[in-house]
């Protein structure tokens, strides 16, 4: 089987969670990572990846940001062949829905059984509990780790059971109850109830936690709990195995896509200049980890579009950068596309200026929420880049690895 | 060198304002181990560059018991002897985690400059806006800067600025165990200080056998009856000071121990502030904490009230001078006399033994006897904890306190956290070398 080539939307309105795919594909030896921004999609520069993955976040971000534009392109390519992996938000992003933006999406019969007229009585209070969607409300009645059990639709005999973690995903119910391939089976001693155990067990238990429904030559697989969280190695494990047999069925089934072989316009950097751009992105990382730290030990928070934020998730995006350095250090040769370097030192270095702008506005009790947008936003842009720097060459170096292996 | 290091070395040459990193060899910590034993091979290989070393213990950093300082080694200007400072409270260990096991700083700047030193990386920055600053300004300024109040640094003050024989080299906001003069060298350079953070992580060989160790030493530690102290007073009362206690106990606030340390050595005195206050104080400069025991001494002997010698003590760090030399040499007896005396004052601290070690440290053990007897077996004694401390990176204080703390369980605990096998004849090789 030739190596998936997967994308990974990491654009307006996603949460860290998308760093967790990465972590698990790099894990599983993927290392065709491209990273998408709400632009590229719209540019349909999805049309050639085997695998389209829209992790956790702000649904309503995330498909304004797509707009109808990206919608039509997601659509095509899973007509085309394509696997669409969607966690938690990705998840409800292509369900059937009337409300705007949404509409761009419907895509797939599927509907949540966490919506409710009237709002449960929350025994937790946290704005992570409910979202308002038109008159009604998507609440969620438990966090944390809870028990699945796969179906007889998953194509094994016996059936499995793994834990995973969920933070705001849905509880679904198909049009086609062959679509379900895992549903909720229980609670865990982790679950955190925010309604009673008796709303939570009637939201969730033998309803839909993960479908797959297949669509025209591809798929949708819909995930309510983040399978993808590196702390759950089994979960894990059903993604991988989830990418490895889509792209068999579809290189076997013949409908892969023709994928253009033709080298899209790089550059390599060596010697001195390649070890200062290290040195910069080390810098200017080590910089915003720092003050990022500090922030951790403030009392606030950020309401952005309909998702909260705490500082720590700033240390989420910048660790996950910091602790590949090492690897990207041990290359004597860069390769990169033109104009990433600059892209790259840019956006870390204001990305420092800002983080610390706003531990002097909390400090002085000013207004931050405007300084934590833009630092949201940057660390989106940083982190594509970086990461867009980080696979191509660890994608080059395994490929380079293979070649020489051949040789002997 | 792979594991308890960086395996990092940094060279910083002012005087072209570049920045170089060296590997660590194993095979010079197989023959000079740590610390001191490095620093000084460093001082010696840049001797023509009148090099400022800092550097760390083998052991600093770790679960070993009291592995908290770091070291300067240079030439003192006010002795010309190649001397080693204690680098304490949280400082010392931070230099490690920043990404580097040793930092030589060679030349001298055309311009001030302070160095910013953090998960591996080094800039040489503009120090125009903390130049001429006290040593608490510029530690604000900095860590508001950066946005870390856990920033460590190392400054000078005015004293170091204005070449004072006294100049000390102070660590965050409090004086330290610098008699030497370092500060007045870093002024010479135009070299304002150090500013150390990061969050790097130290591998180590046998990671279970080592905690599981460090855990067994600690608890041998932990059955000292010393344990039950607290404080510089304490110290000064088992060194025979037994009237400094109820002097200043009216205005102690708290007792705080260096990095992993089990005594607390230094004591916060507030001074403008109710040391009854359990919550944090709003005022900006509540009080002081002092680690030196003799220049809190040397206060009381000159007739000053605790509340004034913590003023005298707070003002010393500010100004980046040793409050020893002041409060010896200064000759004034209220608190505005001695600010005032500061830019005068004159006279040689006196270093004891071969010169090479801080009389910061008391040069005698503390609270247990160690079976010792006679001023010269006292005094040879000293000399090789001192060195033995900074080689491994252990709270020198501590370390006269607590025998527990042996050479073969540190050699036992260097060899398992780097899987090199350190014998105790390279250690007393090393010792040798130290004290020429």
């Amino acid at each position: 089987m030739k190596g998936p080539k997967i994308g990974l939307y990491a654009g307006s309105g996603t949460s860290h969670s998308w760093l967790w795919f990465v972590d698990l594909f790099e894990k599983a030896g993927f290392y065709d990572l491209v990273f998408l921004d709400e632009f590229s999609v719209q540019n349909n520069e999805i049309k050639e990846l085997d695998v389209l993955v829209v992790s956790g976040g702000d649904t309503f971000a995330v498909a304004k940001s797509l707009g109808k534009e990206g919608g039509q392109n997601i659509k095509a390519f899973v007509e085309q062949g394509g696997t669409y992996i969607g966690s938690c938000a990705g998840a409800y992003l292509p369900m059937n829905s009337s409300k705007k933006p949404l509409d761009w999406f419907n895509f797939v019969d599927v509907k949540i059984t966490n919506l409710s007229k009237t709002l449960p009585l929350a025994e937790i209070k946290t704005c992570k509990f409910c979202t308002s969607y038109g008159c009604d409300f998507v609440f969620h009645p438990v966090r944390e780790a809870v028990a699945l059990k796969t179906t007889s639709f998953y194509g094994k005999e016996t059936p499995i059971e793994f834990t995973a973690p969920l933070y705001g995903g849905p509880g679904m119910k198909a049009g086609d109850p062959s679509w379900v391939v895992a549903v909720y089976n229980g609670f865990t001693p982790k679950t955190s109830f925010l309604t009673s155990r008796k709303i939570a067990e009637k939201t969730l238990i033998n309803n839909a936690a993960v479908i797959r429904v297949p669509y025209n030559n591809g798929s949708f697989y819909l995930l309510g709990p983040h399978l993808e969280h590196p702390k759950f190695k089994e979960a894990n494990q059903f993604i991988i195995d989830a990418v490895i047999s889509e792209t068999c069925m579809v290189q076997n089934r013949g409908t892969s896509k023709y994928r253009l072989e033709s080298t899209p316009l790089k550059e390599k950097i060596t010697g001195k200049q390649a070890k200062e751009l290290l040195l910069s992105i080390r810098r200017e990382l080590s910089n915003s980890r720092i003050v990022a730290g500090s922030l951790e030990f403030l009392p606030i928070q950020w309401l952005i579009g309909q998702k909260v934020y705490e500082p720590q998730k700033v240390r989420v995006y910048l660790e996950s950068m910091f602790k590949r350095l090492k690897a990207l250090e041990k290359n004597k040769v860069l390769i990169l596309k033109p104009g990433l370097n600059e892209r790259i030192t840019r956006a870390a270095k204001q990305l420092t200026i800002e983080l610390r702008r706003i531990k002097r506005e909390i400090d002085e009790n000013l207004e931050s929420l405007k300084t934590a947008i833009v630092i949201f936003d940057l660390l989106h842009v940083l982190s594509i880049s970086f990461f867009e720097l980080y696979f191509t060459n660890m994608f080059n170096n395994s490929v380079q690895f293979k070649e020489s292996l051949g040789n002997i | 060198m792979e594991y308890l290091s960086t395996d990092k070395i940094l060279v910083i040459d002012l005087n072209s304002a570049q920045v170089e990193e060296e590997e660590l060899d194993e095979s010079l910590v197989e023959e000079k181990i740590g610390g001191i034993g490095i620093t000084k091979y460093l001082y010696d290989k840049y001797i023509e560059d009148d090099p400022i070393v800092i550097g760390t213990g083998l052991l600093s950093g770790t679960t070993y018991p009291a592995s908290a300082s770091g070291q300067i080694t240079a030439k003192s200007p006010v002795t010309g002897k190649v001397c080693h400072c204690p680098v304490i409270y949280k400082a010392g260990v931070e230099i490690k985690y920043s990404g580097f096991d040793y930092i030589v700083v060679k030349g001298q700047s055309q311009s001030p400059v302070y160095l910013w030193v953090h998960d591996g990386v080094a800039d040489i920055s503009d120090a125009a806006d903390i130049w001429g600053k006290d040593v608490w300004e510029s530690t604000d300024a900095l860590r508001k800067f950066v946005g870390d109040d856990l920033l460590q640094t190392m400054m000078i003050g005015p004293a170091g600025e204005n070449g004072s024989d006294h100049a000390q080299v102070c660590y965050n906001h409090w004086t330290s165990p610098d008699r030497f003069g370092f500060g007045k060298l870093f002024g010479s350079k135009n070299l304002k200080g150090f500013a150390f953070r990061g969050m790097g992580l130290i591998e180590i060989a046998e990671p279970e056998d080592y905690v599981e160790r460090s855990l067994e030493i600690l608890k041998e530690v932990k059955e000292n009856d010393f344990l039950e102290k607290k404080g510089i007073a304490q110290i000064l009362s088992a060194l025979g000071e037994e009237d400094v206690e109820a002097w200043i106990e009216p205005i102690i606030h708290r007792h705080s121990a260096d990095f992993f340390t089990p005594y607390a050595t230094n004591t916060a005195l507030f001074i403008d502030e109710d040391p009854g206050l359990l919550e944090e104080s709003k005022k900006d400069e509540p009080g002081v904490l002092v680690s030196d025991v003799y220049a809190l001494l040397g206060f009381k002997n000159i007739g000053l009230s605790a509340v004034d010698a913590g003023r005298a003590l707070k003002a010393c760090a500010k100004y980046g001078i040793d409050p020893f030399a002041v409060a010896q040499f200064s000759g004034k007896t209220t608190i505005e006399e001695i600010k005032e005396s500061f830019d005068s004052i004159k006279g040689v601290v006196e270093i004891p033994g071969s010169g090479h070690f801080s009389p910061w440290c008391p040069t005698r053990p503390i609270f247990n006897d160690f079976g010792l007897s006679g001023d010269d077996e006292i005094t040879a004694w000293w000399e090789r904890r001192q060195a033995v401390s900074m080689i491994f990176g252990i709270q020198p204080i501590f370390c006269l306190m607590c025998p527990e703390l042996t050479e073969e369980n540190m050699l036992e605990l260097a060899s398992i956290g780097t899987d090199l096998e350190l014998t105790q004849e390279t250690l007393d090789a090393v010792i040798d070398d130290i004290l020429g």
